[in-house]
């Protein structure tokens, strides 16, 4: 006949597992909040450097902030949470094409989503779309060196992200100027 | 059985194995941390140096000021920065204008540097 456990014996191999499950399921919860709290980390950072290179590498060929342009019907104005630029059209090898011109706006829907819609000429080598650039936007706003649009050489652009990670809040800030080289 | 048997080795290796890379796991997420905030002070010093040098390329040549620091306002977001500023004579018309931000990222003994330079001239340059 095999001998039974005894209590002491059975005791011990309670403790024993309870002790590793506590000790997987907290190995389980760090792994998990400091992940999900990097990947929002990753998301709000990574999308403000996002904006603010989408802006530059459109800006910067810009020639001129409109005030007001229609992209496929939908009119679109620049104000200090919007940006409409003109940009002198290229062709494959980045030569300007005289007298035709890509559009390109940055805009806020709702409070938190930015995105960048362009619409290139046919002849231009830009992809006209609408592309996401952030889900986390907290405040984008744009300022100008000239309340004339006609007379804007400068857009600053400052760029808040934010993003809720449990009761954790995670945050960046960003702000630079983009002077247009073909104003 | 008079002896209870031991644990065998292949049973001691699979359980040191085993609780090995999990605290492993557990490191690399904890350290892909410290890498988040590295590479964010960075994206922040990376703004800081491209605002000044636009700012100094739009002032022109004239309005060039002499090497120190420069104020922003973002700076105070990066632990314990500081800024300079070097402008030196590149030949008789040009100056060769080197912006940097330095920072102390938390848990590291060396400090981190984001620097950029340009070459700015007496006539032309951004309209």
């Amino acid at each position: 006949m095999k001998r039974a456990f005894t209590l002491i014996e059975s005791l011990i191999v309670v403790a024993i597992s309870v002790s590793v499950m506590i000790t997987i399921a907290l190995l389980i919860y760090s792994f998990n909040k400091t992940s999900g709290y990097g990947q929002m980390f990753a998301q709000s950072s990574g999308s403000a450097s996002a904006i603010l290179r989408e802006v530059e590498s459109l800006a910067f060929p810009a020639d001129a902030v409109l005030a007001t342009h229609t992209f496929a019907g939908a009119t679109y104005t620049s104000t200090s949470t919007s940006l409409v630029l003109e940009i002198p059209s290229i062709n494959g090898s980045g030569n300007v094409i005289a007298n035709i011109y890509d559009y390109a706006v940055f805009y806020v829907v709702g409070t938190t989503t930015a995105y960048r819609l362009l619409e290139a000429h046919p002849f231009s080598h830009r992809t006209s779309g609408t592309k996401q650039l952030s889900s986390t936007v907290n405040a984008l706003t744009f300022s100008y060196n000239d309340a004339d649009f006609t007379k804007v050489s400068t857009v600053t652009v400052d760029i808040q992200t934010q993003a809720l990670v449990r009761e954790d809040i995670v945050s960046d800030h960003r702000r630079e100027q983009i002077r247009l080289r073909n104003y | 059985m008079k002896f209870a048997r031991g644990f065998s080795l292949i049973e001691v290796m699979l359980a040191i194995l085993t609780v090995g890379v999990m605290l492993l796991m557990l490191q690399a997420v904890i350290h892909s941390g410290a890498l988040l905030k590295t590479s964010k002070n960075k994206g922040i010093a990376l703004s800081i140096v491209r605002n000044e040098l636009e700012s100094l390329r739009a002032g022109g040549y004239a309005n060039l000021p002499v090497s120190g620091t420069f104020a922003n306002s973002l700076i105070d977001s990066l632990p314990s920065a500081t800024t300079t500023l070097v402008v030196s004579a590149h030949n008789a018309k040009t100056k060769l204008v080197t912006v940097s931000v330095i920072w102390q990222d938390p848990n590291t003994a060396a400090s981190s540097t984001v620097s950029l330079s340009t070459l700015i001239t007496e006539t032309g340059g951004l309209p």
